[in-house]
């Protein structure tokens, strides 16, 4: 026997979801400790499917898997105490598995994703004020914003929009009093202690600090969007010209 | 090959069984939100149960057939006539070149299927033809359907079985066979409607009054109700205690309670993670249900096991068999 | 997946048919049912059941198109026979009124019930013009392929 007890907490709270899906939690709280497990249980997901899997979100602290319960029973149909079982018995009894085998496995590697972000003028109409809330001067802010390195979560909300973890709370503003009926694709915005990139117009309350030139969801590529969860993102300031000839450049 | 939309109707849009994989980027699944009306539409006129097809809310639209058309109408009863005839759902129906087919008055449900044999011919986006309204992005031309649209038809080889209906068509405008699918599924008009749901993990965060109110007390449905969800009105439910709630994902048929403590029932354009408690999961043979009761209705939940939604889900999935086979079986043979 | 006595049905339905071959495929199996070759050889006892099925075209519901059944032995009652099998009822649904009552005058194009098999409903015709006299069988019975379910007394 190996002397070393490996503990990496890979322990998991598999729960129910309706008959259709089955919820695997890995903690609560928002903590890359806590994502670096759903990230890595999706990275395992992604090369090998449960049996009748149709799709997999993972979440800050957690991974739901969608399934067929008629497929997943067809396909289970050889295990003699499977008739018994509930679909979802049989899928956590797969989950556990596949979480017992992961322990052994390293961390995975981050992709690092840079976002260039015009920051101010037109694209930032509240840069000003979030400086003046922080009391900082507005080439502070974007010193700040610029030079941290956040985690994506998760992508929800809107297709490609990234709940991101990280921002410095030397430039945390409270949201809007009244929302924008509609925020432009590209925004950059603070709410609260929430940075993120808005990739298609909707209407929000975000501090808008700039905009980037870069799309984020492309409804024709795959993956459709720019991000995905597990990655690090770094936004870097770029002018107005170089904002331009981005846009000019891909068009 | 196509489809002239005359009026567009209150909400209509291009629906498939809905875009999946997709989710964890944030994309909605979207597609039919009576996806059992939607299969059997397909399946009458000889398609893919998956194919697009045309959803419609409360008032219909009015489509010129500018081609003859083997078509087929399920769900809720939005009163279909064919040049001013009524025309019975639950059929295949062969329709003449130049024909207008007029939806009316709402006699029963809330959304109607239209599918013609062939489908739609658009172009599939992240594999669905389903319209994703926020995004403006599949069905046609990413949008409910305008006044003018032409939707193009896709190709299918003619069946046999439409043939010998053009024989029977005479001088008329349309055409069926003596058979159809039974309405049992289709709502009955009803004071109260019962939705079965399987208690969510969270529904023990509650409060011991709202976990039993949850199940005595009805429910509305209010007209602030779309695609996107249900927003019930009735008692308020609370939490036990206020709890911090870190997003994950939703299901379709999640049943989240916002502070307000009124129920949201979410359902076929949700978004793919929500922050609020949840209390249940509507069982998913009872989401087509759902999917048919107007804003105004009371519904009632029901509590049920996770076997028991098990079982119904494997029960109406054998019952679509059964009835794919059964339709195929008449489509191969000749009308007369 | 289809029971046995389902996979039965369906021979039979596939039997009824003008369909010559049908196959149909599912996840994990494939039933073939086809009727080549055995078309030639048996020339006489099927065809005394031929049974005709109706179209309705709209617009015609006066006239809708239904052959009518030789009657073969010449009585002066008609009887009504199944051209299917399936489970009778005499509604559209539970606790509706009943498409025809013994003694109820009914047009040849008139539907006088239908029949359930594997989900789909068929609706059967009364074939001739004349007064329903008395229906054979009763609510939810399984119906046999050619089984009388109504006699009617013609009106000439």
């Amino acid at each position: 026997m190996n002397t070393v007890i490996e503990n990496n907490n890979l322990d998991a709270k598999i729960l129910p979801f309706g008959e259709s899906a089955i919820l695997i939690e890995f903690g609560k709280g928002i903590d890359p400790m806590i994502h670096g497990k759903v990230k890595m249980f999706t990275e395992n997901l992604d090369l090998s499917p449960l049996p009748g899997m149709i799709e997999y979100v993972s979440a800050f602290s957690s991974v739901t898997i969608f399934y067929d319960p008629v497929k997943v029973r067809k396909m289970c149909q050889e295990s003699p105490e499977g008739k018994s079982l509930l679909t979802f018995e049989i899928l956590a009894a797969m989950v556990r598995e596949k979480l017992g085998k992961l322990e052994h496995d390293a961390d995975y590697t981050p992709r690092i994703v840079e976002i260039p972000v015009c920051y101010g003028e037109e694209f930032g109409p509240d840069l000003q004020y979030v400086a003046e809330y922080n009391k900082l001067t507005v080439d502070e802010v974007i010193h700040i914003h610029s030079h941290g390195e956040y985690l994506v979560y998760m992508i929800g909300f809107a297709p490609g929009f990234p709940y991101l973890g990280g921002m410095s709370e030397c430039i945390a503003t409270p949201r809007r009093q009244s929302p924008r009926m509609s925020i432009p694709a590209g925004s950059v915005g603070i709410a609260g202690m929430q940075t993120g990139v808005y990739p298609i117009a909707t209407p929000g309350g975000w501090q808008l600090i700039g905009n980037t030139p870069v799309e984020l969801f492309r409804p024709l590529d795959n993956p459709p969007t720019l991000l995905q969860s597990g990655d690090r993102i770094r936004f870097y300031p770029i002018s107005r010209r170089e904002y331009e000839e981005y846009k000019g450049g891909r068009s | 090959m196509s489809i002239k939309v005359l009026t567009p109707g209150l909400l209509t849009s291009i629906q498939d069984l809905g875009r999946y994989g997709y989710q964890k980027y944030g994309v909605i699944v979207s597609g039919g939100m009576d996806a059992y009306s939607l299969r059997l539409a397909n399946l009458l006129v000889g398609n893919e149960e998956g194919e697009a097809v045309i959803e419609m809310t409360l008032m219909g639209p009015s489509l010129l057939l500018e081609e003859d058309l083997l078509l087929a109408i399920t769900g809720g009863d939005l009163s279909p006539a064919i040049n001013g005839q009524p025309v019975p759902q639950g059929r295949p129906v062969l329709v003449r070149k130049g024909s207008v087919l007029k939806f009316g008055a709402l006699k029963s449900g809330c959304r109607s299927y239209l599918a013609v044999r062939g489908g739609f011919d658009i172009p599939e986006v992240m594999g669905s033809k389903s319209t994703y309204l926020r995004a403006g992005i599949g069905g046609y031309q990413g949008r409910a359907l305008l006044q003018g649209d032409i939707l193009p038809l896709g190709l299918a080889c003619p069946l046999p079985f439409a043939e010998s209906l053009v024989r029977a068509m005479g001088s008329s405008s349309f055409a069926f066979p003596p058979w159809y699918v039974g309405r049992s599924y289709v709502l009955q008009k009803s004071q109260e409607y019962r939705v079965r749901v399987i208690p969510n993990s969270q529904f023990s965060l509650f409060s011991p009054d709202s976990r039993k109110q949850f199940f005595q007390e009805p429910f509305q449905v209010t007209t602030q109700s779309d695609r996107m969800g249900y927003r019930l009105s009735g008692v308020s439910l609370q939490l036990t205690e206020p709890l911090e709630m870190i997003s994950e994902a939703v299901a379709l048929g999640t049943i989240q309670v916002p502070p307000d403590g009124n129920p949201i029932i979410l359902m076929a354009d949700r978004q793919t993670v929500g922050g609020y408690p949840k209390i249940a999961q509507v069982a998913g043979v009872d989401i087509s249900t759902l999917a048919q009761i107007k804003p105004g209705s009371k519904i009632r939940f029901e509590e049920i096991s996770l076997g028991e939604a098990e079982e119904l889900y494997a029960a109406r999935e054998a019952d679509i068999q059964r009835i794919n086979i059964t339709i195929q079986l008449q489509l191969a043979g000749t009308a007369t | 997946m289809l029971t046995f006595d389902e996979i039965k049905e369906v021979i039979r339905m596939v039997e009824q048919s003008s369909i010559q071959h049908f196959e149909l495929e599912q996840e994990n199996s494939k039933i073939v049912i086809s009727k080549a070759g055995i078309h030639k050889v048996q020339t006489g006892s099927h065809e005394g059941l031929e049974v005709p099925k109706a179209v309705w075209a709209a617009g015609e519901s006066e006239q809708r198109l239904a052959k009518e059944i030789p009657d073969v032995q010449a009585e002066p009652l008609h009887t009504i026979v199944s051209p299917t099998v399936g489970t009778f009822y005499m509604a559209s649904e539970p606790g509706a009124d009943p498409f025809v009552k013994a003694g109820e005058e009914v047009e040849s194009n008139a539907i006088v019930c239908v029949l359930e098999a594997m989900k789909l409903f068929n609706e059967v015709v009364a074939g001739v013009k004349g007064t329903i006299v008395e229906r054979l069988v009763n609510d939810g019975d399984f119906i046999e392929y050619g089984q009388p379910l109504f006699l009617v007394k013609p009106k000439l």
